[in-house]
């Protein structure tokens, strides 16, 4: 039960992560692109020595000492975590003289003790933007540009990481942070559950569009009335759409993220042809029967509708290695249909180490940012925590881990999230997963096509009193129009009215100039 | 009648000497009172500035009245003033009817285990969170399992509603729900006022010859009266305040219903939510606490015009 909690909160911190949409740009790139390097370090611990190199020219170990502080996510015991950073200030003792203190917060409470922590003034050097918007603590001033530090503290991370995703969380020449590592590319699916398709013999892989799925449906219900056809996830539902959301996925998209250079015309999503299409299908959903009552207003996770075997389908997000995840989320095997194929944005260089405003010394904050990012010995005991007290090998040649003898996901005192490190594809795997995760990880990062716009940073400051205006009239609607709940004939055009009373017109116009400008200069 | 309203403050300075150890004894409350309200009550600059953590909270830039503008640019400030106003103005006169009539009706039970066993009964509902409030309720309106769709309307043949996408019905929803969460307590303290009426009146009135209306009219409510007016005056302070709890977990944040539940809270809560905005949302409190504070004065003016020995101040 409390694994399924743990995971469902992971879960739903992925999702708000990847639409999050905070994004940097502004073309101050001097780095030739290197991608691959930090990519696919693979989980060899041989990759320890050389990957200090760039540093160990000239030994640091020397500099007069310093604690670096280091606040994320994830729930952990203090004690746990206490050792964890003590093991880790070994490595960088030695190297930098420099000891790591380290404080997870739950991730419930995770952006109000941040914030609190950076508005305080209290010690803090390094702090991961989960739940945050760069752009916003750039503006307050709660973290500093890196500009200053990377290419003589974190030359190598520079260097592993593309110039394309360096301007992604580039904010008004700013730096924001260095990019997690991690999934960098939208795609969508839908997700039906295996022993329900297998026992009736469904072809789900006839399934291309959401609309596809009906016939299946229909069939389904027939035999499992017990069974919502189709939820949401504490009230969202994916859009399994192609835009790019430019910063900010309701106001002002464009409406294929692939278009052309030319066609570049930033428009109202809730007017573009494919959300009325997708619209009109939910409601048909609805209509009939198939989605979750209430699914607008709903407080259950995705996870636990599935795990207790209340729900067929789901539309989800697709990466390497997540049928594994539902697995681990919630206990049934899963087949997924895809229904986008992935592609990459702004958007999705999202997640970022930052360094907080209130770091005496900067310096060796970058120091660690970029032994996070390159040290795989570092990253496996950030990630996985004490060897033998956290975890334990499973296959020491693949580099496969599980939890130690003894522990297991509710009771371990440092609980393990990959995609919670600075790098996770320098890690171990964990159990469960496929031993290639992370080559399949920077195989779908590297393919995945790029929209023209990525690099493009949208900031709001002109508009922002549109934007909030927005929002709430987004929230009026947004969810039951997408949950099926609206008619989509009367609602979406009220919706609409709305939207452009509040001022929607002038934040796409704003962001089209500011596309345009950063277009001419940076194509 | 004097001697039931509050003892009002002893202004003699030759009294200062005698109450000086009471005077000591409220030192800690005031210290409290200055370091946690007072103080922090200068940072409604911060209302006017736009928030740079590195300058701090007096030395941010200064740009005027430009958080504000978002409160008032759209149609919703007028919907959500109207909204908190409303609602809080049909909490304090049902809520406050309700509550005499519980009190009263408590102060007729003779047998003292009964009136502690009611009062501990109607207590209830103010005790529990209003979380789980939101799920009682949401077990009654839910479409596919709620007790009102499932038990009611379709076993007398009626087609079920779905509750939280029709906002007509929540103006009552909402009205019914919180009248039951506070009238327990509010009645308690209505009750214990009535238990410290001398009994000497009422017998006076039965003499006279008063019924039981006449001696609740001429009787009870002038001793209740002093009780009234201030805890109506407490609420009108707090009238452009709502519980947060109330409009935004129990309709379950639904989108649909915003029209008839967003209040000044919830929209600043929805707005800020994701701007993480600091100047903005202080000048959403100031607003909030400058109208509070309007409302109080103007409410004790009224009250003091009609009725000087009630007023608060």
């Amino acid at each position: 039960m409390k694994l399924k909690k743990i995971m469902s909160v992971i879960l739903a911190a992925a999702m708000l992560t990847a639409t999050m949409a905070a994004c940097g740009g502004d073309g101050n790139s001097s780095a030739g692109s290197a991608s691959g390097t930090g990519g696919n370090g693979g989980t060899d611990s041989s990759v320890v020595s050389g990957s200090g190199s760039g540093a160990s020219a000239d030994d640091m170990s020397g500099q007069e000492e310093y604690t670096v502080k280091i606040m994320y996510f994830g729930d952990a015991k203090t004690e746990d975590t206490n050792e964890v950073a003590a093991k880790l200030s070994e490595l960088t003792k030695a190297k930098y003289n420099t000891t790591i203190d380290m404080v997870r917060v739950g991730f419930g409470s995770y952006k109000d003790q941040a914030n609190l922590a950076l508005n305080s003034g209290e010690k803090l050097d390094v702090i991961s933007s989960f739940g945050f918007s760069p752009a916003t603590m750039m503006v307050q001033n709660q973290i500093l540009p890196l500009n200053d530090y990377l290419d003589e503290y974190a030359p190598d991370t520079k260097a592993a990481i593309n110039d394309l995703d360096w301007k992604c969380v580039t904010i008004n020449g700013n730096i924001t942070g260095v990019p997690y590592n991690i999934e960098k590319a939208s795609s969508f699916g839908l997700l039906m559950v295996k022993d329900v398709v297998d026992a009736m013999g469904i072809d789900w892989k006839s399934i291309k569009t959401l609309k596809d799925a009906e016939p299946i449906f229909e069939k389904v219900r027939a035999e499992h009335p017990e069974m919502y056809m189709l939820i949401a996830d504490f009230g969202d539902i994916r859009r399994p759409l192609r835009i790019d959301p430019l910063c900010d996925e309701n106001f002002g998209v464009l409406e294929d993220a692939l278009t052309t250079e030319e066609d570049l015309k930033v428009v109202n999503l809730f007017e573009t042809a494919s959300y009325v299409d997708w619209i009109k299908t939910m409601y048909d959903f609805n209509q009939k029967g198939y989605m979750q009552p209430d699914a607008a207003s709903s407080t259950e996770s995705a996870n636990s509708l599935l795990g207790a075997g209340k729900a067929f389908s789901f539309i989800t997000n697709i990466k390497p290695g997540i049928e594994a995840e539902w697995i681990r989320n919630c206990g049934k095997e899963v087949y997924i249909a895809p229904l986008v194929e992935e592609y990459s944005t702004t958007a999705n260089i999202g997640l970022r180490w930052c360094i907080a405003n209130n770091s005496e010394k900067p310096e060796r904050a970058m120091q660690v940012i970029n032994e996070m990012y390159m040290n795989p010995e570092f990253s496996n005991i950030f990630i996985y925590g004490i060897e033998g007290k956290h975890w334990k090998f499973v296959d020491e040649e693949k580099g496969v881990v599980g939890y130690a003898d003894g522990v297991e996901a509710g009771s371990t005192g440092y609980s393990n999230l990959a995609w919670g490190a600075a790098n996770e594809q320098i890690s171990y795997v964990f159990e469960g997963d496929d031993p290639d995760l992370w080559k399949n990880l920077g195989e779908f990062n590297a393919n995945a096509p790029a929209s023209v716009a990525k690099g493009f940073v949208w900031d709001n400051a002109d508009v922002i009193n549109e934007v909030t205006s927005c929002t709430n009239v987004l929230n009026k609607y947004v969810k039951a129009l997408q949950a099926g709940a609206l008619d989509p004939e009367t609602d979406l055009n009220k919706f609409n009215q709305e939207l452009k009373d509040a001022g929607l017109d002038t934040i796409i116009q704003d962001k089209q100039t500011k596309l345009d400008a950063w277009m001419a200069e940076n194509k | 009648m004097a001697k039931l309203s509050a003892a009002g403050p002893v202004k003699e300075k030759k009294h200062f000497t005698r109450y000086l150890p009471l005077y000591l004894m409220m030192l800690p409350g005031i210290a409290y009172i200055i370091v946690n309200n007072y103080i922090p009550m200068t940072g409604i600059v911060v209302a006017f500035k736009q928030y740079n953590t590195r300058l701090g909270l007096y030395n941010s830039p200064n740009i005027g009245l430009k958080n504000f503008e978002f409160l008032f640019r759209t149609k919703d400030a007028l919907l959500i003033t109207r909204n908190t106003l409303l609602y809080n103005l049909a909490f304090i006169v049902i809520g406050t009817l309700f509550a005499i009539a519980v009190a009263v009706l408590l102060n007729e039970i003779k047998l003292k285990k009964a009136q502690q066993v009611y009062q501990t009964i109607v207590l209830v509902p103010f005790l529990i969170s209003i979380v789980i409030v939101s799920y009682l309720v949401n077990a009654f309106l839910a479409t596919d399992t709620g007790f009102i769709n499932n038990s009611i309307l379709v076993s007398m043949g009626k087609n079920p509603v779905s509750w939280y996408t029709s906002p007509k019905y929540w103006p009552f929803i909402l009205i019914l729900v919180q009248v039951w969460k506070v009238f327990g307590y509010n009645s308690i303290i209505y009750f214990s006022v009535l238990v410290g009426i001398d009994q000497g009146y009422y017998e006076a009135a039965v003499i006279d010859g008063a019924n039981r209306w006449q001696q609740f009219l001429h009787v009870t409510l002038p001793g209740l009266k002093p009780t009234i007016v201030t805890l109506t005056l407490m609420s009108i302070g707090r009238i452009f305040y709502s519980d947060f709890g109330l409009f935004y977990q129990v309709p379950m944040n639904s989108g649909a219903l915003m029209d008839v539940t967003n209040t000044i809270d919830t929209f600043v809560y929805r707005s800020m939510m994701q701007l993480n905005n600091v100047g903005m949302a202080s000048a959403a409190g100031m607003y909030q606490s400058l109208v509070g504070f309007i409302l109080v004065l103007t409410a004790n003016f009224i009250v003091r015009k009609l009725d000087s020995e009630n007023a608060l101040f």
